[in-house]
C-alpha cells in the first residue's frame, strides 16, 4: 500500500547490543563444559533479538550451571537450592515486562526443587527455563542425582546407582498446563541456538532439557549419545525446530512431529527415557495454555495508598 | 511511531437524538449552504475536522521522517539501462552492504536515517560519496562500539562504499521530473553522442588527407618559399630551395579539384571541426520554462542542460526545436557530404539541392536524437487554459517534443473557472491519447522506475511526448505525510492512475497501452486493513478501501466537503456508508443515505467523516476515468464479458439438452427392460404352469440369477507400503573415512563450536573466537602442529582438524600426524 515494504519504519530502537553487552566475566566451569555452549547461545539470541539487558534477569538455584547468571551482564538472581522457579515465578508475577531466563540442573530442579517444578510449570509463567541435565551433583564433586543412569558410580553410590533414572520429560508432560517441552544437546551448539530460540518465542513457560556433558565427572554418560547420533531422532516439521540442512545431515534417524500432539509427545518421551531414539527438537507446544501473570498482574498500578483504603474498606466490613 | 490509533466510544443517544443527527448528516451532504459553510454549526453533533486530519489508512505513517519512503533516491553519475541504476537510498545500501558483516547489516536501517537527515540537511541535491562517508561516521558514533568493533564496521562501510558507483542523492521536489528527465536524455543519448562523435572524427580525417592531397597539388606548395618552409633551416643550407623550385615541375596527369569542390571541402572540415570543439559544451537538453513553470533553478547548474525562462511556455517549444535542428542541419548536410566526397559520389547537380532542402524532417532516427531535447514544463492549469491549442498543435506537428505538465491530482486542471470539483476532471492523458499518434504517459517521480521508463521510451522514439506527472510536492499542501506518501496515494485513489500510451508499440490497444504499477489493478479501489484499537482497548481491524475522497483529505481546499459525524449515529438505520459502498449502489438505493471515511487526527482518534455530494460526484468521475483506463487496458470489457456470457449459456444449453437426451434415453431403456422383465417371468409362469413335473419346484426353473463375477483385487496387493521416517541408516565410519581425504590446512568446523575455551586455553593467538563468540583459525603460523592436535583431542565437539604441519622440522612429526589423523577426516 502507498509503494511502502513491511519494513517501512525508521523507528528503531534507542541502543545497538553486541555479543559483548550480555557477557558477565570469564565463566569459571571446567574446561569443555556443556554449559558454556548454552551461555554463548543464550547470548546471541539476546542479541539477535536486541533484548536489552537491563530487561532481562538470569535466575537460578545452586549447581554448577546456577553460576549462569554470574556470567551474564543482566539482572540476575543466584538463588537458593531447588527454589529458580519460584524466584523466577515471583519476577514474573510483579515485572511480567521483563525477560527471563531460569538456569537449573538436574539436582537443583527435579531433586530438592521438584514440588516447585510441579506447580511453576501449572502456573506456565512467561520465561524460558533450562534444565542443564548432566545427570550427576557435580559442584559438590560427584553424587547421585534423579537423572544418573543406572549403573553410574558416585560418591553417594561406589557400587554404582541402583533405580533408573527419572525423565524429566515424561514427567513435564504428565505436568498440568504444561505448554512447551523441547530437548536438545549442547554438543550441537546449531540445534542448541535454534531450540532456545523457539523456547524464547514461546509464550508460557518453556522447558528445555538441555543433555549437558561433564567433562570432569560423568565424561562417559554422554559420550555415546555425541559419538554415534543414530542414537538421537532429531524431530522436524513445519512447527518444530528448524536448522539449516547440514546441520540436518549430522543426524541419522529423522521423524516428523507435530509438536500439538501430547500423545505423540509422550510417546516419544517414553521411547527416548529407555535410551533409545533419544528425541531432540520440540516435543510439545500449546500456547493457547493460560498463563498465571495474566491474572497476577491485575492490580499492579495501584498505589498504596489505594492499596490501604481498600484493605480498611474491607476491614470495616467487619465493624461492629 | 504513530500509536494505533482508536475507533470512537459509541456515545449513548435516543432515537430522536439520532434521527436528528443523521437529518443533519443528510442536509450537509447534500449541500446545505448554512452547514457547509460553517456559518451554522450543526446543532445535533455534526463537527469540522479534528486537527491535521488525514484518511484513516494513512495515519501511521504521519510523520515522513521515519517512513522508508524512495527518497532520497540514489542518481547515478553515467545512468544506463532503461531504469538508468536510479534506485532508492533503502535500496541502494541493501543491495551494497557485504553479507557477512553481522554490525553493518543489523544497524543498516539506522545507517539510512542518518544518511536520509544527512541529505535533507545539504538540500535537495548532494553527493553520494560525500553523504555516505559522513554517515558511516555518524553511525560510529552513533552506536558507541569497542575499538575493535568500530574498526571492523569502518571496513565493511568502506567496503560497501567501494561498489556503490559515483553520484548523488536527490530529494522529491518539485525540479524532481526534470532531473529524471535529464538522466533519461542521458540514457538515450549518450551511447549515441560518441558514436556520432567517433564517425565525425573519421569523416573529418577523410576531408583532411582529400584536402592536404590537394594542397600538395597546388604550384603554391612547390614555390621556393614553401619549400624552404618545408626543408627547414638545415635543409636550406644544404640545398637551395629557389634552384629546386625551378627544377620540380608539375605531376604528370594530375589535376587540380575545381575550386568550387575545395571550398565545399573545406567548409564541411571546419563545420566537423566546429561540432568537436563545442560538443562537450553543447547542450543535451534544453528546458523551456513556462511563466508560471515549477521552479527548475537547480538544473541550471546541470552540465548539458539549457534552462530557458520563455512566458511562451510551451508555445515556444516548436519554434526553439526549429533553430536548434537548423543548427544540426548545417552538421549533418556536412557530414553527408563528406561521406559522399570520401566515398568519390558527390554530385553537386543530384546533391547540392538535396543538402540544402535537408530540414528535421529529413533527418535520419539517429541525426533527430542528436538534437538537443527540447523538454517543456508548465503546470496543467496553464496547459489547459488558453494554451490548449498550442499545446495541441506542438503535439501534433510531429516535433519531438517532450511535454511535461505537471497535474494536481486532487483537483481540476480547469479549476479556476470552473471550480475544483466541477462535473468532470479534464484528463490532459485522455486528451494525449486522443490525439492517437502522441506518446502520453501518466506517471509520478514516486514512482520512479515507472517514470524513467516512461522517459526513456520517449526520448527512444521520435515523436513528440507528453508526462502528465504529479510530484505531490505543492506547497499548498501542507500537510502531514510528506510528497511520496502523497504522491503514492494519488495512485492508490485512483486520482492519478499509472499508464503509458505508445503509438510506436503496436498498432492495438493491448500493445500501445500499459498499465504496470497500479494497485489492485482489477479492482474499482485498492483494500487494505487498518489495525486499531476499539473504546475498551481491544485490538481490531478495519477492512477499508481507499477512495479517491480519502484522497480528498489531503487537499486543504477541500475540508469543506467533509464533517464528522457524531458517534451515536453508528448503525442507526443503516444510514450511513462507506464511500466504496455508497458508490455501488444504485441511485435508488442510496438516496436518503450518507456517505463517510474513516479520519484519523494528530491524536489518534478515528472519527468517521461525512462526505459531500460534490466530492461524492468527483469520485464518480474518477472511478468512470479508471473504469475506461481499464477496458483501454484490457483488463474490463462489455465485449469480452458478453462473449463469454454469450458461450457460457451456449455451453449451458447444449449441456441441459445432452442431459435431457441421456435422461430420455434411460428412461426408454429402463422401460424397455421392465417390459422385457415382465414379458420373461409372465412366459416362465405361464410354462411352467404348463410343464412342471411334479416334485419340481418353480425356485428350481427359474434362471439362476447371473452375478458378476467379482473381480476385486485383493487388499493387500493394492496396500502401498506406509511411507517410512526419514532414516538415512547412517554410513558406516569407515566408509566416511574411505571418501574423504585428509584436509592439508588447519581449520574450524566454526558452526559446531560449542565455545568451551579449550582451544583458546591452549594458544588464544591461533585459535580466536568469532562475532558469534564460536572459535576459528586466526593465523595458523601462529602456533606449533602440537597445539593444533592437542586442542584437536581436547575439542568436545570434535571440530578442530589440525591438517598437515606446516613445520616440517616440527619434533615428533610422525607421531603427531598420526595422532592428528582421525580429525582430518
Amino acid at each position: 500500500m502507498f509503494g511502502l515494504k513491511s519494513d517501512w519504519s525508521l523507528e528503531l530502537p534507542e541502543r545497538y547490543f553486541t555479543l559483548e553487552d550480555y557477557e558477565g566475566g570469564v565463566a569459571r566451569w571446567c574446561p569443555g563444559c556443556g554449559d558454556l555452549a548454552v551461555l554463548t547461545a543464550v547470548q546471541k539470541i539476546l542479541r539477535d533479538e536486541q533484548q536489552p539487558p537491563e530487561k532481562t534477569v538470569c535466575v537460578s538455584g545452586i549447581g554448577c550451571s546456577s553460576r549462569f547468571p554470574h556470567y551474564m551482564h543482566t539482572y540476575g538472581f543466584h538463588g537458593l537450592h531447588g527454589r529458580a522457579l519460584p524466584v523466577a515465578c515471583g519476577v514474573k508475577s510483579r515485572r511480567p515486562d521483563l525477560d527471563v531466563w531460569v538456569a537449573t540442573g538436574d539436582g537443583d530442579c527435579c531433586s530438592i526443587g521438584a514440588g516447585h517444578w510441579i506447580h511453576a510449570t501449572r502456573y506456565n509463567m512467561d520465561m524460558v527455563v533450562m534444565l542443564f541435565d548432566n545427570a550427576v551433583y557435580g559442584l559438590t564433586k560427584k553424587q547421585t542425582s534423579p537423572t544418573s543412569p543406572r549403573g553410574l558410580k558416585t560418591n553417594t553410590h561406589p557400587m554404582g546407582s541402583w533405580l533408573p533414572p527419572l525423565d524429566p520429560l515424561c514427567a513435564m508432560l504428565g505436568f498440568t498446563n504444561v505448554s512447551f517441552v523441547a530437548q536438545t544437546v549442547d554438543w550441537n551448539p546449531v540445534h542448541l541456538h535454534a531450540t532456545l530460540r523457539e523456547a524464547h518465542k514461546h509464550r508460557g513457560m518453556s522447558f528445555v532439557r538441555i543433555l549437558q556433558r561433564c567433562p570432569t565427572y560423568t565424561a562417559a554418560v554422554f559420550e555415546e549419545l555425541q559419538r554415534d547420533p543414530s542414537r538421537l531422532l532429531l524431530l522436524k516439521g513445519d512447527d518444530n525446530v528448524a536448522v539449516d540442512p547440514a546441520v540436518m545431515k549430522i543426524f541419522p534417524n529423522q521423524a516428523e512431529h507435530d509438536p500439538s500432539d501430547i500423545g505423540a509427545a509422550r510417546a516419544l518421551a517414553e521411547t527416548g527415557s529407555q535410551g533409545e531414539k533419544v528425541p531432540v527438537g520440540i516435543l510439545f507446544r500449546d500456547a493457547s495454555r493460560p498463563c498465571y501473570e495474566d491474572f497476577t498482574m491485575q492490580g499492579l498500578g495501584i498505589s498504596a495508598e489505594d492499596k490501604l483504603a481498600g484493605l480498611k474498606r474491607e476491614l470495616d466490613k467487619f465493624a461492629v | 511511531m504513530q500509536a494505533i490509533p482508536v475507533l470512537p466510544q459509541s456515545g449513548a443517544a435516543d432515537d430522536a437524538a439520532r434521527k436528528l443527527a443523521l437529518q443533519e448528516a443528510r442536509r450537509f451532504h447534500l449541500g446545505d449552504p448554512k452547514l457547509r459553510s460553517g456559518a451554522e454549526p450543526g446543532s445535533h453533533g455534526l463537527q469540522a475536522l479534528g486537527e491535521d486530519p488525514l484518511p484513516a489508512l494513512l495515519h501511521p505513517f504521519r510523520d515522513p521522517e521515519l517512513v522508508r519512503g524512495c527518497f532520497p533516491a540514489f542518481v547515478p553519475a553515467v545512468p544506463a539501462g532503461p531504469q538508468a541504476g536510479c534506485t532508492s537510498l533503502s535500496s541502494l545500501l541493501a543491495e551494497s552492504c557485504p553479507q557477512s558483516a553481522r554490525v553493518l547489516t543489523d544497524n543498516l536501517r539506522r545507517a539510512e536515517r542518518i544518511a536520509r537527515r544527512l541529505c535533507a540537511e545539504r538540500g535537495a541535491e548532494c553527493d553520494a560519496a560525500e553523504v555516505l562517508r559522513d554517515a558511516g561516521a555518524a553511525l560510529r558514533e552513533e552506536l558507541g562500539l569497542r575499538a575493535e568493533q568500530s574498526e571492523q564496521l569502518a571496513a565493511d562501510w568502506t567496503a560497501m562504499c567501494a561498489v556503490i558507483p559515483a553520484g548523488r542523492f536527490v530529494a522529491l521536489d518539485a525540479a524532481t521530473p526534470l532531473r529524471f528527465m535529464l538522466t533519461a536524455v542521458q540514457v538515450a543519448t549518450d551511447a549515441r553522442r560518441e558514436a556520432f562523435h567517433a564517425r565525425i572524427v573519421k569523416l573529418r580525417d577523410g576531408l583532411r588527407e582529400l584536402i592536404a592531397v590537394e594542397r600538395a597539388k597546388d604550384p603554391a606548395s612547390r614555390s621556393a618559399e614553401a619549400l624552404r618552409g618545408s626543408m627547414g633551416t638545415a635543409g636550406a643550407a644544404l640545398l637551395d630551395p629557389a634552384a629546386l623550385a625551378s627544377v620540380i615541375g608539375a605531376h604528370r596527369g594530375s589535376k587540380l579539384l575545381d575550386p568550387g569542390r575545395r571550398a565545399r571541402l573545406e567548409q564541411a572540415a571546419a563545420a566537423l571541426d566546429g561540432y568537436l570543439g563545442r560538443e562537450r559544451s553543447a547542450p543535451r537538453l534544453i528546458v523551456l520554462r513556462g511563466s508560471a513553470g515549477p521552479n527548475a533553478v537547480a538544473l541550471a547548474a546541470e552540465t548539458g542542460v539549457q534552462v530557458v525562462d520563455d512566458a511562451a511556455g510551451v508555445a515556444a517549444a516548436a519554434r526553439r526545436f526549429d533553430q536548434e535542428a537548423a543548427s544540426c542541419a548545417a552538421l549533418f548536410r556536412a557530414v553527408r557530404l563528406a561521406e559522399l566526397e570520401i566515398a568519390g559520389r558527390y554530385d553537386p547537380e543530384r546533391h547540392d539541392a538535396w543538402l540544402e532542402a535537408l530540414d528535421w524532417e529529413g533527418f535520419e532516427k539517429d541525426e533527430l536524437h542528436l538534437v538537443p531535447r527540447i523538454a517543456v514544463v508548465e503546470r496543467a492549469d496553464e496547459l489547459v487554459g488558453a494554451r490548449l491549442a498550442e499545446l495541441i498543435r506542438v503535439l501534433t506537428s510531429g516535433r519531438p517534443v517532450q511535454v511535461i505538465a505537471v497535474v494536481e491530482p486532487g483537483t481540476n486542471p480547469l479549476g479556476a473557472t470552473e471550480g475544483a470539483l466541477s462535473a468532470f476532471r479534464f484528463e490532459l492523458g485522455s486528451l494525449g491519447v486522443g490525439l492517437r499518434e502522441v506518446f502520453v504517459q501518466q506517471s509520478t517521480p514516486a514512482r520512479m522506475q515507472h517514470l524513467l521508463r516512461g522517459f526513456v521510451q520517449a526520448l527512444e522514439g521520435t515523436r513528440a511526448a507528453l508526462h502528465v506527472v504529479a510530484t505531490g510536492t505543492t506547497e499548498a499542501r501542507a500537510t502531514s505525510g510528506g510528497p511520496w506518501l502523497r504522491a503514492g496515494a494519488a495512485i492508490e485513489s485512483r486520482a492519478h492512475p499509472l499508464f503509458r500510451y505508445d503509438p510506436e508499440a503496436g498498432d492495438t490497444w493491448a500493445r500501445r497501452i500499459s498499465f504496470d504499477g497500479n494497485p489492485a489493478a482489477i479492482e474499482d479501489w485498492p483494500a487494505e486493513e487498518l489495525a486499531c484499537r476499539d473504546a475498551e482497548g481491544l485490538e481490531r481491524a478495519l477492512a477499508l478501501r481507499f477512495t479517491f475522497a480519502d484522497y480528498a483529505l489531503l487537499e486543504p481546499s477541500l475540508r469543506g466537503e467533509f464533517r464528522a459525524v457524531p458517534p451515536h449515529l453508528d448503525g442507526f438505520d443503516g444510514a450511513l456508508l462507506p464511500v466504496d459502498e455508497y458508490l455501488a449502489l444504485a441511485p435508488a438505493d442510496a438516496a436518503g443515505r450518507v456517505p463517510y471515511v474513516w479520519v484519523a487526527t494528530r491524536d489518534g482518534q478515528l472519527h468517521r467523516v461525512a462526505v459531500s455530494r460534490r466530492l461524492i460526484s468527483a469520485c464518480r468521475d474518477r472511478l468512470a476515468w479508471w473504469h475506461t483506463l481499464q477496458e483501454l487496458a484490457g483488463l474490463r470489457s462489455d465485449y469480452v464479458r458478453e462473449a463469454v456470457d454469450r458461450v457460457r449459456q451456449e455451453a449451458d444449453t447444449a449441456l441441459r439438452a445432452q442431459r435431457d437426451e441421456l435422461q430420455r434415453e434411460h428412461e426408454q431403456e429402463l422401460a424397455r427392460a421392465r417390459e422385457e422383465a415382465v414379458a420373461a417371468a409372465l412366459d416362465g409362469l405361464a410354462r411352467s404352469l404348463l410343464e412342471l413335473g411334479p416334485g419340481l419346484s418353480i425356485g428350481a426353473v427359474a434362471a439362476p440369477v447371473r452375478t458378476p463375477a467379482a473381480a476385486r483385487p485383493t487388499e493387500s496387493a493394492a496396500k502401498v507400503a506406509p511411507a517410512a521416517e526419514v532414516a538415512a541408516a547412517p554410513a558406516p565410519a569407515g566408509e566416511a573415512v574411505a571418501e574423504s581425504d585428509a584436509f592439508e590446512e588447519a581449520w574450524i568446523d566454526t558452526p559446531l563450536c560449542t565455545s568451551c575455551n579449550d582451544c583458546r586455553n591452549i594458544n588464544p593467538t591461533l585459535f580466536v573466537y568469532d562475532e558469534n563468540k564460536q572459535a576459528r583459525i586466526a593465523d595458523p603460523r601462529a602456533g606449533t602442529y602440537l597445539q593444533l592436535v592437542q586442542a584437536a583431542e581436547k575439542c568436545p565437539a570434535r571440530c578442530i582438524h589440525p591438517g598437515l604441519p606446516l613445520n616440517r622440522g616440527e619434533p615428533n612429526l610422525d607421531e603427531l600426524m598420526a595422532r592428528a589423523a582421525p580429525f582430518n577426516q
